[in-house]
């Protein structure tokens, strides 16, 4: 048999400190994954991945360029292994999508009209406070609020 | 057949269009509307065949609306393509059809191959521009319709559905929860049939409604020949004096039109009483102006302004005299005052307009202790006016009469035959009396205290209760307040408001009588007087049944 590369998944440095954090949240979210989702609407049930994701690649911006605890180096390979979105990521750093939820809120294309999901508007222009929105279950990403 | 692929969207027959058939209410009360087009997105509810679906939100309270059936299909009976409802009339097609007595039923085809043959074939003549028989433009509106049909919008019928999660008590979504949170209504009305309303079939709210439609109340005119003028109520500042004229002066020559814009009501006077009774037969229930349905009933021949002030103030009173919200005493002390001023003067005050519902019959609890001028309170003495035309009757009504405040129990002391004197000034009883004096002289309620001889019929439903509880208060206090009430009364300046409200609708004048005479047997059974209370309830039993 021909030998069969392999690459092996060498850690930065500083590893050890955002290990436990992140085998937490995919714990969570392999959960929500399984979870029976018995009593939930059909949307419903894929809210809470979306909402772990988020929760995921907030926490690696957040190390990265809120409170700069780790190289850049580990940064990339978090985002490289999979840890944390991207593209989610790269919407975080313009204005006014800070807080954004997922990306589909935010794209034309997916919705009538060419609008953006509902979450998108602040809470002082909607007309109806609560909301959640049916792609994620947001409940709000606007910068404003 | 509408299951086959679409090869040629031209000759293929399949339904595409640009906007959608669809009525006033069914679009929405806002002026921003965003509306998608799905072409051949789903089939007509009614020929299955694929047609053009447009969806839109008909205002911001409302759910998200759709076409159901197709072009085709709402042209041929001229409905709208949401609600199925006619698009002039806003009514069923079965309630249209059989006002206006259209039957094209047996024309359209209603099983499978032949019904989409059938619509094809219309869809093809009217995309050619063959003039196929459309009768609907060419029907003249006769009178039912014109009493039927809808005259403004009708949005309720935009709301969200009801909540089926929150019927059984399982709605999680809480506040966010986009659907009712209400219990559904059910009845007869629920278990409609798309294609029963299309086609006119046993249609569970046409038939209701053609039924309210035989029922619909005519005008009656007053037995008062005197009386020209009709009520117009429901104005709005829109209407004006020149659009009166044009409706009415096609019935009788009109001597004055009279606007009270701040009651939002009108009183058109003719110089004839058949021009005012042909007025009224006409115009009853179809006298619409400029879109506003508005209400037409007999007037009164008394000048309406000075007089509504008064009877206002005084309905309302005794409105909420009636309603028991505040102690007789106030009510009586209230009243005595606006209603002075109006007493100096011969005129009877107090002209309800009929436009404000009747009174409720009034359950009054007459014992003597609710009143205060039966316990001896003194109230200044009206004028000699009030005791004028008492000569022209009832001596036993002459310490009565002059009352003022009020009494509404009367002790059964006056015999019998005065009080079919009494009787007699009665007939008139929603409407004003010709002589006005005797309605000042006669508060209802002592009259009404007199068994009643088999005069009027309206008249029964008023004596019996009182007859019957006013014997089992002693008599005794009942004289003396005879003597007290020396003072003239003028509490039948307010009463005429009551009087003309309770007696008029006949309809409601039977149920307060069965509700009276309940009340007429409880104080008799418990009454000491029980032999002469008792015989007189049965006795009006037996004069009502």
């Amino acid at each position: 048999m021909p030998k069969v590369k392999t690459n092996r998944v060498r850690y930065p440095e500083g590893w050890e400190l955002i290990e436990p954090t992140l085998n937490e949240l995919q714990a969570k979210m392999r959960e929500a994954e399984n979870d029976p989702n018995d009593n939930k609407r059909k949307c419903e049930a894929l809210w809470p991945v979306f909402k772990i994701a988020h929760q995921k690649s907030r926490y690696i911006f957040d190390l990265y360029y809120r409170r700069k605890e780790i190289s850049k180096e580990l940064y990339e390979f978090c985002l490289d292994q999979g840890y944390a979105d991207r593209n989610l990521i790269a919407k975080w750093k313009k204005p006014g999508y800070e807080r954004l939820c997922c990306l589909r809120c935010m794209q034309p294309r997916d919705h009538n009209f060419q609008t953006t999901c509902v979450c998108r508007v602040p809470k002082h222009l909607r007309e109806e406070k609560v909301i959640e929105c049916v792609h994620c279950g947001c409940r709000g990403c606007a910068s404003g609020d | 057949m509408a299951h086959r692929l679409l090869r040629d969207a031209e000759a293929d027959g399949w339904e595409r269009s640009d906007f959608p058939i669809i009525c006033e209410s069914c679009l929405g009360d806002s002026p921003y509307v965003r509306m998608t087009k799905a072409d051949y997105d789903k089939e007509c509810k009614i020929c299955t065949r694929p047609f053009t679906v447009f969806r839109w939100r008909p205002g911001r309270d409302a759910r998200y609306k759709k076409s159901e059936i197709c072009q085709t299909c709402s042209k041929l009976k001229n409905v709208c393509q949401v609600c199925l409802l006619d698009l002039e009339y806003g009514l069923p097609v079965q309630v249209r059809d059989t006002a206006l007595s259209i039957n094209s039923n047996d024309a359209i085809p209603k099983s499978d191959v032949n019904r989409e043959y059938f619509a094809e074939e219309h869809d093809r003549r009217a995309r050619a521009g063959i003039d196929y028989e459309s009768s609907y433009g060419k029907v003249r509106p006769n009178d039912t319709i014109l009493k039927l049909q809808r005259t403004t919008p009708y949005y309720k019928r935009n709301r969200a559905h009801v909540c089926s999660f929150y019927v059984r008590g399982q709605c999680t979504r809480g506040l966010e929860c986009p659907y009712r949170h209400e219990m559904p209504v059910t009845g007869e009305l629920s278990q409609q049939n798309i294609k029963d309303r299309y086609y006119g079939v046993n249609d569970p709210v046409a038939m209701k409604l053609l039924n309210k439609a035989g029922e619909m109340p005519s005008l009656e005119p007053p037995e008062d020949e005197n009386i020209r003028t009709l009520y117009v109520g429901g104005l709005d500042a829109r209407i004006t004096e020149q659009d009166l004229r044009d409706h009415f002066y096609a019935h009788g020559e009109i001597e004055s039109i009279k606007m009270v814009l701040q009651r939002a009501c009108a009183f058109v006077a003719y110089t004839t009483r058949e021009g005012a009774e042909k007025a009224a037969e006409e115009l009853a229930n179809k006298l619409v102006i400029k879109g506003l349905r508005l209400k037409l009933l007999w007037g009164r021949p008394q000048a309406p302004k000075p007089e509504s002030e008064i009877s206002d103030e005084a309905r309302q009173q005794a409105a909420v005299a009636h309603s028991g919200l505040l102690p007789r005493a106030v009510i009586s002390q209230q009243q005595n005052q606006p209603l002075q001023p109006p007493g100096t003067h011969d005129q009877p005050p107090a002209m309800p307009y009929f436009n404000i519902p009747p009174q409720p019959q009034q359950e009054r609890a007459f014992y003597p202790s609710m009143d205060p001028q039966r316990m001896g309170a003194l109230v200044p003495s009206q004028d000699g006016a009030s005791s004028g035309p008492s000569g022209s009757g009832d001596n036993r009504s002459g310490p009565e009469k002059q009352h003022q405040g009020q009494h509404y129990a009367y002790p059964g002391g006056p015999p019998p035959p005065q009080g079919q004197f009494y009787q007699q000034y009665y007939p008139p009883y929603g409407y004003m009396p010709p002589p006005p004096p005797p309605y000042q002289q006669y508060p209802p309620y002592p009259a009404s205290m007199v068994p009643p001889p088999p005069s009027t019929g309206t008249n029964h439903q008023h004596p019996p209760p009182y007859q019957s509880r006013v014997p089992p208060p002693p008599t005794g206090t009942d004289q003396s307040a005879y003597q007290h009430r020396a003072p003239p009364g003028s509490n039948q300046q307010h009463h005429p408001p009551y009087q003309s409200g309770v007696p008029t609708p006949s309809p409601s004048a039977p149920p307060p009588a069965t509700g009276e005479q309940h009340h007429a047997r409880v104080p008799s059974a418990s009454g000491e007087q029980a032999g002469t209370s008792q015989q007189m309830p049965s006795s009006e039993t037996d004069q009502q049944s």
